[in-house]
């Protein structure tokens, strides 16, 4: 039995190298939005979960070589690019600092619940063939409605991402022309993965999910990471056009009909609905 | 003939435990000098760290975690107790809730020490001789050497494969083995250095290594598989125990036996815990390790927790002759004046098991009375009234 298990921990030695090719050659790329939302208008706060971003280089054996500064500067980058494409757009993203007790134990756990109802997506909704029946029309993945006690921090939507880039190193990349010349097949160079979802902390619903294995844009540098982040959030629910707070709360103003010198009313004309609109709009501002 | 010499090493070491205090042994070691707690240096080790600095934050929020100040405390001063106040602060150490029998360091100063080496651990001794096993690992940087040594293995692999055209090249991946089992051995001695500077009984060490052949020979009896631990495989991640009961028994020979071995702080410490621990162990469906475990853990002062266990041990296997055991296990227990509800749970449901439904209701009961905020309580009345 030892020897049998040793064989077989030789053998998945020699797969180092046999990696899946859609890293370089253009993989799966799928992005799911829950149909016809919008986010709310008006103010909108996003908080930003601590993303999980990983840049290092990949080794001539295939191996991640984990690299501080690359992924400090591409955390940085990113976050930046994101703000700015959202901040354009009225709606502001709030960096959720590290929480303890209580808070820290909800973050966790919706952290973590987030992580794995992404992946039930990836493998039953957006993977082809794999599609479960019930799933295949519909996207309607939910964290429940608990998640509503992470609006305590200050936001209305909770937004998560990860990245992980591992850059070919020359080694590598004499290895893939080395493979290609000598007929060795695809060694592929260079991993560069991401994803990012949106859960809407109202009702917990995740609401737009986008899942990317090859991802442009370098984030290491400002410019790269502009483009990685318009990659990381293509399809975006778009923010509702017009006045926010769709249903007026009930404030009615009375505006005496229009009349005539002579007492009889006018028809009424359009202007007349206006000013309920508007009261709300001061009321949100409160 | 390893059990002959695990109960003397036992003996010996019950012999020797309230002897000795803490700071006074005799012909006590220096500790080697220490360069000073340091910081990741080049880039492949800055990157080690930030990985496992991320790592860390996910470990320290996990569900598995033992919280509790005293354990955690406890892990601290021993650990300190063992490598030195120097050293010592250099490291985290996580207590984790996971029955199986390890620990491990990460690059960036993590311990995690998981609650199946607690429950195997006889003395403050043993724990303090893995700590500073582990200890050792991060001190002489082992990480980072088999990252570096795994990466280098690796390029040579694939430029071999690639250029030969066939996947020979994983032969050059072999000695990574050979390496990380050099390392482990290194740690070792390492830490019967740390020991024998320390007020421990150097001893010690090898006895963890004893153990644990002799668990896995009664494993091996149970499962009627060959038995392991005496020869070191070439895929083996860690030399053999045997090797490793041998060379460290050498390298702590003139050390040993006139230091501390902690039985009862370790005891104390460990008490509240003890069950819980058993009972992770018993999901592991090893009935003849954990039969030894419990043994070995009672050695020749069974006390009522340890009938508790053992009722806990038969019940689960559940054979008809095993609730007779159970039983009789249980009602020693509480006999000797046992005061946790468990002895009661487990006597309720092996006589409901056993079709003593009065009885076995009567004790639920019991239990009831005594836990009434337990989680499984209304699973319990269920069964009170449907009897």
């Amino acid at each position: 039995m030892r020897y049998i298990l040793a064989a077989a921990a030789a053998l998945s030695m020699t797969l180092v190298t046999a990696q899946p090719a859609h890293a370089q050659f253009g993989g799966l790329e799928r992005t799911e939005v829950k149909e016809g939302y919008q986010i709310k208008a008006g103010e909108a706060n996003i908080l930003v979960f601590r993303p999980n971003v990983r840049v290092g280089a990949q080794t001539t054996g295939g191996m991640h070589e984990p690299n501080a500064e690359w992924t400090e500067t591409a955390k940085a980058n990113l976050i930046g690019a994101m703000q700015e494409m959202h901040g354009a757009n009225g709606i502001e993203l709030v960096m959720v600092p590290d929480q303890e007790g209580e808070m820290g134990d909800v973050v966790e756990s919706y952290t973590a619940l987030f992580g794995t109802v992404a992946s039930a997506v990836l493998t039953h909704k957006m993977t082809y063939g794999n599609r479960l029946p019930t799933k295949k029309d519909r996207f309607d993945w939910t964290l429940g409605e608990g998640a509503a006690q992470l609006k305590e921090l200050g936001g209305d939507y909770g937004l998560f991402f990860y990245t992980y880039d591992s850059y070919g190193s020359t080694g590598r990349k004499v290895i893939q022309g080395l493979a290609l010349v000598l007929g060795g097949g695809l060694v592929p160079s260079g991993v560069h993965m991401g994803y990012a979802g949106l859960v809407d902390l109202n009702t917990g619903d995740l609401v737009w999910l986008n899942v990317d294995t090859s991802m442009g844009g370098d984030p290491r540098t400002v410019e790269g990471a502009q483009k990685r982040v318009a990659q990381l959030m293509e399809e975006f629910p778009l923010k509702a056009a017009g006045e926010p707070g769709e249903d007026p709360e009930g404030v009615v103003i009375v505006v005496p009909p229009a009349t005539a010198e002579d007492g009889t009313l006018l028809p009424a004309d359009k202007e007349g609905d206006e000013p309920a609109s508007e009261a709300t709009d001061e009321e949100d501002a409160e | 003939m390893r059990s002959l010499l695990a109960t003397a090493g036992a003996v010996v070491a019950l012999a020797c435990a309230p002897a000795v205090q803490a700071g006074d042994k005799a012909n006590r070691a220096e500790y080697p000098v220490f360069t000073g707690a340091y910081e990741p240096e080049d880039v492949d080790e800055r990157g080690l760290w930030e990985s496992f600095d991320e790592v860390e934050r996910k470990v320290a929020t996990s569900k598995d975690l033992i919280r509790d100040e005293g354990i955690n405390q406890y892990m601290k001063d021993v650990l300190c107790r063992s490598v030195g106040d120097d050293r010592c602060n250099a490291t985290r150490i996580y207590v984790v809730r996971n029955n199986a029998f390890n620990a491990s360091m990460a690059p960036n100063g993590m311990m995690m020490v998981n609650s199946g080496l607690l429950l195997r651990m006889r003395n403050e001794a043993e724990l303090a001789s893995v700590l500073g096993h582990e200890f050792s690992h991060f001190e002489q940087r082992h990480s980072l050497q088999l990252f570096k040594r795994l990466r280098s293995g690796s390029d040579i692999a694939s430029i071999v494969s690639v250029v030969v055209g066939v996947p020979l090249g994983a032969f050059f991946l072999l000695d990574v083995f050979s390496f990380n089992r050099d390392m482990e051995k290194e740690a070792d001695v390492a830490s019967a250095d740390y020991l024998a500077a320390s007020p421990y009984a150097s001893r010690a060490a090898a006895d963890i290594w004893v153990r644990l052949i002799d668990e896995d020979d009664a494993r091996a009896e149970e499962r009627n598989r060959r038995k392991r631990g005496r020869s070191t495989g070439w895929f083996a991640s860690h030399p053999a125990p045997l090797a490793r009961s041998e060379y460290l028994a050498r390298a702590t020979a003139d050390h040993a036996d006139d230091g501390d071995y902690g039985f009862e702080r370790y005891g104390e410490t460990m008490d509240p815990y003890l069950l819980t621990f058993f009972e992770d162990q018993l999901q592991r469906n090893d009935f003849a390790a954990s039969k030894f475990i419990l043994d070995q853990m009672g050695g020749d002062q069974w006390r009522p927790i340890h009938y508790v266990m053992q009722g806990e041990l038969y019940r689960k296997r559940g054979l008809p002759r095993d609730l007779v055991t159970a039983e009789e296990a249980y009602r020693t227990a509480i006999e000797a004046g046992s005061t946790r509800p468990e002895a009661w749970r487990g006597l309720g449901l092996t006589l409901m098991r056993a079709r003593n439904r009065e009885q076995g209701a009567e004790a639920l009961a019991t239990y009831l009375e005594l836990a009434p905020d337990a989680p499984d309580a209304p699973m319990m009345q269920m069964m009170i009234k449907g009897s």
